[in-house]
């Protein structure tokens, strides 16, 4: 397959306010997928979208050659998904944490625990495996999201800001193991507000801004276009603008985690 | 297809007890609020043998009444009488001003006063007078103090009848004698031996049913708000489950919960206050389900619409306080006026109320509170068939 993800012409509206605006993208197979926008510009409802979380008012997308509404099913059986919010249960430990999201994805008991085992040693977080999530620290807690989202070994990632509010050697091991998944042949799509992680890490960027792609290439052809010196956050800021803004009351409505 | 979406139902019940099990202070609060409710409940409308630490002041100017000899007091008998089987305790008094004084001030609960003919009046026919007089700030313990000396009063007077009836027969020859029983009470009314029982036998399966449909009421909401401002739910909904198997586990959950805190509660009301249960166990527990699935329906349907916790937590206290005074858990519905009886007859709640109370007091069987409990399932499953949809709809929306 030559294409991991596909969106032709995916529009979501909100009521009168349109979030994503007939937006058309292919993701290659292998592909690290940089996704740059203001906030407020449509990156997590596109996000949301191509996750199943949320139904598109009109446009069609496929992750894998899967509808993402007619086979949301099969869509999230080979995706992996990691948001801003660390999305895990603070009461229960790590390795009840693992042992829940595992099950819904049908791994066998075996299977699921040698995979808890190995993701756990490979993050670093074996010996906290029986303590309470609510007593991690973000960076420990963004690790162990890392080890959830591989257990059911998806082709595709999904990274909403995964390096944001963590310590710098945190944002080195977690851009590393990003690499790492890369390298293993996963597509990743990757959203971030940090010009200098997309500017590294991607294999092309979309800019997005207002609901509208306004740009699609690799970093380097983007920046080419503007010059010799010239910066991703350059490229950012003349597709974007520099003008401060805060989000409208209606941009606010736009779903920020999904539900 | 379908073992698939059980055993997700059950993983996600699974995680959700583990989690309270986890979280000591829920666990305790799940607990705590219900008995609290029980507490205030049963202390205000006690059985009884509840109160402990009653005490009367004692106003005695009786003098008494001497025959052959010996004076007789008919007040230390009537004191005897108000007495017994309780803890009821006296302190004397040497005039009505004091009393009242120790009244106002709380050291007693109520005043029994005996005028000095108290006992020569009453022996020589005449109808005579003792005041009693209880601290009205606690109705139920006027009301309980009241009964005691009222009972007393009778006992007494059944007394002196029968003396004054014997006397008579004894003079009243080659006549038919007259039965002193029919002097008392010429009309005797005798209760059929079914069961007896206090106030709080009346509200106490009320309350218990109250508390399941809270718990019904609340607990899916505010689990999936919990999740929601979390973001757990985000996760466990890009994992491939489907969104019926994550409410039937969840559901579940909440079901297991609600029937082990309503079984804590039913225990601790027939411990602590002594409310009857003479119903199948079986058939309580399942009209206890019935009372917690009728209302998952609209927690759910509130959660969906609410933004956060708190406006559903708002939304719920309009559908909770009705509740409470109109489904006939504190009063009968025959005490009700005609449209607000009306409106407690259309309300869900007073079904389950009904039928729990048949059963745990009356032992009715499943054949006469089954209309009731079909209501509670029509409810549950209509409210459900909103809310499922409605909770689809903002899941798919977005918002």
């Amino acid at each position: 397959m030559e294409y991991s993800i596909i969106a032709d012409k995916l529009t979501k509206k909100f009521g009168d306010f349109t979030a994503d605006n007939a937006i058309s993208l292919k993701v290659k197979e292998g592909e690290i997928f940089g996704i740059l926008g203001p906030n407020g510009a449509g990156k997590t409802t596109l996000i949301s979208m191509l996750t199943t979380l949320i139904k598109p008012t009109s446009g069609h997308a496929s992750v894998l050659g899967h509808d993402v509404i007619k086979e949301a099913l099969e869509v999230r059986k080979s995706i992996g998904v990691i948001t801003e919010k660390v999305t895990m249960y603070p009461p229960l430990t790590a390795e009840e944490n693992l042992m829940f999201f595992g099950r819904l994805y049908g791994i066998n008991k075996k299977d699921l625990e040698q995979r808890i085992n190995e993701g756990l040693e490979e993050f670093q977080l074996s010996k906290f495996r029986k303590r309470p999530v609510g007593t991690f620290s973000l960076g420990m807690k963004r690790r162990l999201d890392l080890v959830r989202v591989l257990l059911n070994e998806p082709k595709v990632f999904f990274l909403d800001e995964p390096t944001v509010g963590l310590d710098p050697i945190t944002v080195s091991f977690i851009k590393k193991k990003i690499r790492d998944i890369n390298k293993r042949g996963s597509t990743i799509i990757l959203t971030t507000h940090i010009m200098q992680d997309a500017d590294e890490l991607s294999d092309r960027v979309a800019l997005i801004d207002h609901g509208n792609l306004m740009a699609c290439d690799t970093p380097r052809n983007l920046k080419k276009k503007l010059g010799r010196n010239a910066t991703l956050e350059n490229v950012f800021i003349h597709y974007a603008g520099a003008e401060l803004r805060d989000e409208t009351e209606k941009m606010s409505l736009a779903p920020r985690r999904g539900m | 297809m379908v073992l698939k979406a059980l055993t997700d139902a059950f993983i996600i019940a699974k995680r959700d007890l583990t989690e309270l099990y986890r979280t000591p202070f829920r666990l305790a609060m799940m607990f705590v609020f219900p008995i609290l409710i029980i507490m205030l409940f049963g202390f205000m409308f006690p059985s009884s043998s509840s109160f402990n630490g009653v005490h009367i002041g004692i106003v005695n100017n009786d003098s008494g009444f001497t025959l052959n000899g010996q004076t007789v007091y008919l007040s230390n008998s009537f004191m005897s009488l108000v007495k017994y089987n309780s803890s009821i305790s006296f302190d004397n008094y040497s005039s009505l001003a004091l009393a009242e004084s120790a009244l106002r001030s709380g050291t007693i609960d109520s005043i029994l006063y005996f005028p000095q003919n108290f006992t020569s009046t009453s022996l020589s026919g005449q109808p005579t007078l003792s005041l009693s007089n209880t601290n009205p700030t606690s109705p139920t313990l006027e009301e309980y103090i009241d009964a005691k000396v009222s009972a007393a009063s009778s006992v007494l007077s059944a007394e002196i009848v029968n003396g004054t009836v014997y006397k008579l027969n004894s003079e009243l020859v080659g006549l038919p004698k007259i039965n002193p029983e029919f002097v008392i009470s010429p009309v005797v009314v005798s209760s059929l031996p079914i069961l007896s029982g206090n106030y709080f036998d009346f509200i106490g399966p009320g309350l218990i049913m109250l508390l399941s449909m809270m718990a019904g009421l609340t607990a899916l909401g505010s689990a999936l708000s919990r999740e929601k401002e979390d973001g757990t739910i985000t996760a466990v909904m890009l994992s491939p489950i489907r969104t019926g198997s994550f409410l039937t586990g969840k559901m579940l959950s909440q079901l297991i919960r609600s029937l082990i805190q309503s079984a804590v509660i039913v225990i601790l009301v027939i411990l602590l206050f002594h409310m009857s249960f003479n119903g199948n166990i079986l058939l309580t527990a399942v009209i206890l389900i019935l009372g917690i699935f009728g209302f998952l329906g609209l927690g759910l349907l509130v959660t969906a619409l609410t933004k956060d916790q708190e406006t559903s937590q708002l939304l719920l206290n309009l559908v909770f306080f009705p509740m409470l005074f109109l489904s006939g858990v504190l009063y009968p519905l025959q005490e009700l006026p005609g449209v607000i009886a009306d409106i407690a007859r259309a309300l869900p709640l007073t079904y389950g109320v009904q039928a729990f109370r048949q059963v745990v007091i009356f032992n009715a069987p499943i054949s006469s509170v089954w209309p009731s409990m079909l209501i509670l399932f029509l409810f549950g499953a209509v409210s459900l068939g909103i809310a499922v949809p409605v909770f689809l709809l903002k899941k798919g929306s977005g918002n």
